[in-house]
């Protein structure tokens, strides 16, 4: 008896499928028998056969012995006919020439793989020839193994056949535990040691070498099993563990096999110890390179990890092995979606359908990227394709039901929702979105018992928000107050969901008709703008405003940033003056002359001033306004022209609200020494950040704000088209096209880090600009050329929002080659101030110098938008 | 960055694949193409292939209409020849890989111009002697152009600058919006025209006009009181340097303002930063001048689009001659033929370069698209008798018209000829005679469908005797 070399016995079927697919297309046509062989030998004998050769008999004696050895063992059985005898004698293992085949090729295939594990095996595929139907002899049926084998001799004259090569499929060592796993859980009917050798002779013939390992590996799989249909979590977890430890086991015995290690990676990641899965997956891919799944399931594991690039990487290398992989499209399609890549994961989506079209979960997934695109119809119609083709499709029900929700078909939803629950009551997502339903439809009562639930199976931090959002409703404020808070504290943004679900507080308060309690309003609205830039769940709402999954990427590639402007100026914004009565306390040149003419101190209180409505970005436009600014304690009679002016006012004045006396300013912000320094304004709406810098001591109106800097770089970094972006999407907004200018907000605009030399050019610039854009506003200049020194302003700007870019985006700008401070800093750009002479033609020279076709920076800026990132945030997709 | 192959499957006219090699270099394009003949649709896929990241363009609207698998346009790139070259696909599946940043800046400083864009030179508004070429460059000329303020294409300002909803006149703020919008819109094209008359002048010596261009244009404006956007003009002057000046509308007729366009086309181009990938191709755009213009255009081509790769198609063949003539030298370009070829199902454009036309026409008999077998089998003839003629210097009858010359001319020649050589046996002759009224004929295409296959087998292989026989 010789084993053949292993290399011998290689072959390329890398996939249980394939092996299957191999067997069944050999056996198309016409009757066939298999045999399993868990090594391979170079001839197909008998074991009476193997036996002689070692003694060198020769195989023309070989039916005289045989039929020797049944007239001995004719004495020990109650049977005369000899082919009995023999049945009974191959049945215990004695030695015949009898040759076991079977009928059923997966018996055929349990054989195989079953030992040897270290060897691959093999199936022999014999035709029922002439020639082979004279030597078969069918199994008696008295045995119940035989039966449960489907079992059927070959006699050989020889002692053995030699079967052709086509007619021997081979079993690599590293498949034989997945396709023992896979008969296991063969539909027709278990295959499994259990079942093949059901009685005590078959028991005894089960104790090969690795016996202990076998049973440790399936007592793994039936513990997984288990995990899977037991819905109770905590439960499910103990169970999944028990597969843990099997598995385990099963590698103590000092056998390194892939299916192990797979199947313990699934296990681990079933019990959340995603780390401990990716070890093992790649532990089986060391072992088999070639075993797709295990890829597949290590991207799967990756995935969970939010490590998107990693899974790609795996998926690909698993449809490079398997190119009509399904299920490996669909979960790179899942990757892609989950990074944002939404075209991508349709595509694979797509291709998964078409390689499996009953891939119920590659239609789920399919609805869903429809759903984000809002393309109902076309959702739906593939929520209910997976839903037919997987009837307990759990998430399917949950997604339609969702989307129904979206659209206000609460009662189609609510079904869904319902649904899903009954096919798995321990679902904390389905309650979730039930209670979400719920309370969009106004039925409170209905929504909290479902949030209740889910919060039991699931404390997240969502459903914390959205039930304290509940009893809002319900005017259960130490309730909601109490679920707000916790959400608040697990960093969910409590005050986008609320913002999204009702706008605002005053419009909340007015739909329902309550009033809420200050202490949850401050819950509800204090918003930190770069603590929040985690990216939430999605919050299914009616309206407000939502995020696309790229914008929300892309905010999160924001980075860089150093501190708040707050945190900066150690100072908020403060609120203009607020009047009462703009008709009796600004005046114009006229009045303004009268009243000086009639008393001298009247210059005094008469201040510059200008109305939110009239600051332009960079600077303020001169205006011939003043404010007459009688502060909280003034002392009147020391101004008799202006009591005297403001007199003619007395009753309008004296009916304002507020504590003042009736010739003081309604409202004046504390911050009033700043009013007389440089410092910038801004409005409290604009469509873009319109910060103006003001050195000629302007009084600001309300609904204007005073931002207490004269540091020109900060306002360079303000008004750029990256600031505007990142203050319109993280902060609450109900119209991106008017954005309103909270100072709570503003405070928080996160300010990016950079060297002096960067702030220094950055400062030079907004020189530049401040001087040409007061040159073309007052044109006081008389060569001033209104067109291409409006290009020129431009182009400087321009160049500030590029520069910006780069202090936000360094990684996305410089991976497109695209740079600004670099080329600029090169060019030792002078201050304004060590500019001699004519300063608008010096501009004019750099300027032209700088918008040169060649120059770095033109070409830089002009091609920036072939950035993704610069084409978000320009709307230019 | 050069363009080394084209590969084009199933769009518009092209049905199957073609592929047309540029050389590791990336060769510069010429085409001759009969109408139909996919030249235009070359033109179109490179276009469009450039173009797709801006968005809005399906491959299926470009689908070949006679195959219904789908299609796809792939180009190769290679920074020089000795680096590794990449593969950029747009078709219906595969839509983001033109996404890339190299043709995204490839569009925005492409230079396609067809005769269609030409066209409107002779509609532009002329009052008595002024001319407004308004129309001409903002819907036409320079709707590529990116303005300087905004960063967008001059196209997309003025489209939306036109669709925006006019404010009422008591509006104020959007009145205010709106003029703040005209002001940038004016203040960014008159920078350009200011650039544009210069370069474009410039040029314009070079097709012998000494004059200068001036481009006139006072801004657009806001009439709230009707609701308009008013002085939609750009009034075109042109200062003689060496005539006086009221003779000029006689000098502005439509060749010489088709001239004028395409210096000032050519300009936009050259005022703007450059991609890395520069393509300019002109789709039969030179038909519209005289011969006398026609050459210069070769020289700007020439001096100021070095770095550019260019293409250009015509249906012009004497032209196209010319073209082939003066590129010849140097090996910067690479000319092709495209012939049309029409049966009663489908067309099919027959690309000249590719010479194994019987390998096509086995392909398409193994496929039983017997009606594409039976194009490549006259093609294949075509050129054969075609190719024997001229290597052996036979005298072929004299047509004015080269596009009427007829296979029969070739053939007679070499009857004639084998009377005296005896190359052919006389079994081959009666075989190509016998085919040739049946298979290898023009106007049999719309029958073949009634003819066995065993008959075309037996064309295939009588070709092929042919062509070993003449060898």
């Amino acid at each position: 008896m010789s084993i053949q070399n292993q290399s011998d016995c290689q072959n390329t079927l890398g996939t249980v499928e394939d092996i299957i697919r191999a067997i069944e297309k050999k056996t198309t046509d016409g009757d066939y028998i298999f045999r399993g062989e868990s090594q391979c030998y170079e001839k197909v004998s008998s074991n009476l056969y193997r036996e002689l050769e070692v003694v060198k008999m020769k195989y023309s004696d070989i039916a005289d012995v045989q039929a020797e050895i049944a007239e001995e063992a004719k004495v020990y059985l109650d049977e005369t006919d000899e082919f009995e005898i023999l049945s009974a004698l191959q049945h215990y293992g004695g030695k015949t020439n009898l040759i076991d085949f079977t009928t059923n090729y997966n018996v055929a295939l349990f054989f195989a793989c079953y030992g040897h594990p270290d060897k691959p095996g093999r199936v022999i595929v014999l035709q029922k020839t002439e020639v082979v139907k004279r030597m078969l002899k069918s199994s008696p049926d008295s045995v119940k193994r035989a039966v449960d084998q489907e079992s059927v001799f070959i006699q050989p004259h020889q002692g053995f056949i030699t079967p052709d090569d086509d007619d021997i499929i081979t079993i690599p060592k590293d498949l034989k535990l997945f396709i023992l796993e896979h008969l296991r859980e063969h539909p027709d009917r278990e295959i499994s040691p259990k079942t093949i050798y059901n009685d005590i002779h078959g028991f005894i013939r089960t104790q090969t070498t690795y016996w202990m390992c076998y049973r440790e590996f399936y007592d793994g799989l039936t513990w997984k099993d288990k995990g899977d249909e037991v819905k109770d979590l905590e439960e499910k977890q103990k169970v999944y563990k028990k597969a843990v430890d099997h598995y385990t086991k099963a590698l103590e015995h000092d056998l390194q096999q892939t299916a192990i290690y797979n199947n313990r990676g699934n296990a681990y990641v079933a019990i959340s110890e995603i780390n401990k899965g990716i070890e093992d997956f790649s532990k089986a891919i060391e072992l088999y390179p070639s075993y797709a799944n295990a890829y597949v399931n290590r991207g799967e594991a990756y995935l969970r990890e939010g490590k998107f690039d990693k899974a790609i990487d795996d998926y690909n290398i698993a449809i490079g092995i398997q190119p009509g992989f399904a299920e490996a499209y669909n979960n790179r399609g899942k990757a892609y979606n989950e990074n944002g890549e939404v075209d991508k994961a349709l595509i694979d989506f797509n291709k998964a359908i078409k390689l499996d079209s009953t891939l119920a979960e590659a239609y789920n997934n399919r609805g869903n990227v429809y759903e984000s695109k809002n393309k109902f119809e076309k959702a739906l119609i593939d929520f209910n394709t997976a839903i037919q083709l997987r009837t307990d499709f759990v998430d399917a029900y949950i997604n339609r039901g969702v989307a129904y929700g979206k659209r206000d078909k609460f009662d189609e939803a609510i079904k869904d929702l319902a649904d899903a629950i009954n096919i798995d009551e321990y679902h904390a997502g389905a309650y979730f979105n039930l209670g979400n339903v719920y309370l969009l439809n106004d039925n409170f009562n209905k929504a909290v018992e479902n949030y209740d639930i889910s919060l039991k199976l699931d404390p997240d931090a969502i459903s914390y928000c959205h039930r304290g959002l509940t009893f809002l409703n319900l005017k259960k404020w130490n309730n909601a107050r109490d679920d707000l808070t916790i959400a608040k504290n697990k960093g969910f943004d409590v005050v986008s969901a609320f913002h999204n679900l009702y706008r605002d507080v005053a419009a909340f308060e007015q739909k329902y008709d309550v009033k809420i309690p200050k202490d949850i309003v401050a819950l509800l609205t204090q918003y930190s703008l770069n603590r929040y830039f985690t990216t939430q769940k999605s919050v299914f709402s009616k309206d407000g405003l939502h995020e696309s999954s790229e914008v929300l990427k892309l905010l999160k590639k924001f980075q860089n940033m150093e501190k708040t402007l707050s945190e900066y100026l150690q100072k908020n914004p403060s609120r203009g003056i607020t009047t009462g009565c703009n008709k009796a306390f600004i005046v114009k040149r006229p009045t303004h002359d009268a009243l000086i003419a009639d008393h001298p101190s009247s210059a005094d209180l008469l201040k510059p001033y200008m109305m939110a409505s009239e600051i332009n970005r960079w600077c303020v436009k001169r205006q011939n306004k003043w404010l007459i600014f009688t502060q909280h304690g003034i002392d009147i009679d020391s101004y008799p022209a202006i009591k005297k002016h403001l007199q003619n006012y007395f009753d309008v004045l004296r009916k304002r609200s507020g504590k003042q006396e009736w010739y003081e300013l309604q409202i004046v912000s504390k911050e009033t020494n700043w009013l007389e320094q440089p410092k910038c304004f801004y409005p409290e709406t604009a469509s873009e950040t319109t910060f103006a810098f003001d050195d000629e001591g302007y009084y600001i109106g309300s609904p204007g704000y005073l931002l207490p800097t004269k540091q020109l770089w900060l306002l360079g970094v303000l008004n750029t088209k990256a600031v505007t972006w990142l203050y319109a999407h993280t902060t609450p907004q109900t119209d991106r096209q008017y954005l309103k200018f909270t100072p709570r907000y503003v405070a928080e605009i996160p300010i990016p880090n950079m060297p002096p030399e960067q702030k220094t050019l950055i400062q030079k610039l907004v020189e530049y600009i401040l001087y040409i854009k007061k040159q073309l506003i007052t044109k006081t200049e008389t060569q001033i050329n209104n067109n291409n020194d409006y290009i020129m302003l431009a182009y400087f700007g321009n160049i500030l929002d590029a520069l910006v870019y780069e202090l936000y985006l360094p990684n996305e700008l410089h991976k497109g080659k695209k740079h600004f401070f670099q080329p600029l800093l090169n060019e030792k750009l002078p201050s304004i101030d060590e500019i001699q002479g004519d300063r608008i033609n010096t501009f004019r020279e750099i300027f032209e110098y700088l918008y040169h076709k060649d120059h770095p920076v033109r070409r830089n800026y002009f091609f920036l938008d072939s950035i993704k990132e610069i084409r978000i945030i320009e709307s230019k997709i | 960055m050069r363009i080394t192959k084209i590969i084009i499957k199933n769009f518009r006219a092209f049905y199957g694949e073609y592929q047309i090699k540029l050389s590791k270099g990336g060769k510069n394009l010429l085409v001759y193409g009969e109408n139909g003949s996919g030249k235009t649709s070359l033109y179109q896929a490179l276009k469009i292939f450039v173009e797709s990241s801006e968005g809005g363009q399906q491959f299926e609207t470009y689908q070949n209409v006679f195959k219904s698998d789908a299609g796809y346009i792939k180009l190769h790139l290679r920074k020089d020849k000795y680096s590794k070259q990449d593969t950029y696909e747009w078709s219906a599946t595969v839509k983001n890989e033109t996404n890339h940043p190299l043709i995204i800046e490839a569009s925005k400083s492409k230079a396609f111009l067809d005769y269609m864009d030409l066209l409107d030179t002779h509609y532009v508004h002329r009052q008595e002697e002024i001319v407004n070429v308004y129309e001409l460059l903002l819907d036409n000329l320079l709707v590529n152009t990116v303005h300087p303020v905004t960063g967008r294409s001059l196209g997309s300002e003025w489209t939306a600058l036109r669709q925006t909803p006019l404010p009422r006149r008591n509006s104020i703020r959007r009145i205010g919006e709106l003029d703040n919008r005209v002001e940038a819109f004016n203040n960014g094209l008159v920078r350009i025209l200011e650039d544009l008359q210069a370069k474009a002048s410039e040029i314009l010596q070079k097709f012998g006009y000494n004059v200068a261009l001036d481009l006139d244009f006072p801004g657009i404006t806001y009439n709230k009181d009707k609701k308009t956007l008013d002085n939609q003009e750009i009034l075109l002057n042109v200062e003689f340097f060496d005539r006086s000046i009221p003779e000029h509308h006689l000098f502005l007729n439509e060749a010489k303002l088709s001239a004028i366009a395409i210096a000032i086309y050519f300009s936009t181009i050259l005022l703007q930063p450059e991609s890395d990938l520069k393509i300019i191709a002109l789709d039969d755009v030179l038909i519209g001048l005289d011969m006398s213009n026609r050459l210069p255009v070769l020289d700007i081509l020439e001096e100021y689009f070095e770095d550019y790769q260019i293409f250009l198609t015509t249906y012009d063949k004497a032209w196209y001659e010319i073209v082939k003539q003066r590129t010849s030298h140097g090996g910067k370009w690479k000319a092709v033929e495209f012939y049309f070829r029409q049966t009663d199902e489908y067309e099919l454009p027959v690309y000249m370069e590719d010479k194994a036309y019987l390998d096509k026409a086995r392909e398409y008999l193994d496929a039983n698209d017997y009606k594409a077998c039976a194009v490549y089998l006259r093609t294949a003839f075509e050129i054969i008798i075609e190719d024997f003629c001229e290597d052996k210097h036979l005298p072929v009858k004299y047509r004015r018209d080269p596009n009427k010359q007829d296979s029969q001319d070739f053939w007679d020649a070499i009857k004639i000829e084998n009377q005296t050589s005896a190359l052919l046996n006389q079994d081959i002759i009666n075989d190509i005679e016998s085919y040739r009224t049946r298979i290898l004929n023009p106007l049999s295409h719309a029958t073949i469908a009634n003819i066995p296959k065993k008959e075309i087998e037996d064309t295939v292989e009588a070709v092929q005797h042919l062509k070993d026989a003449l060898r």
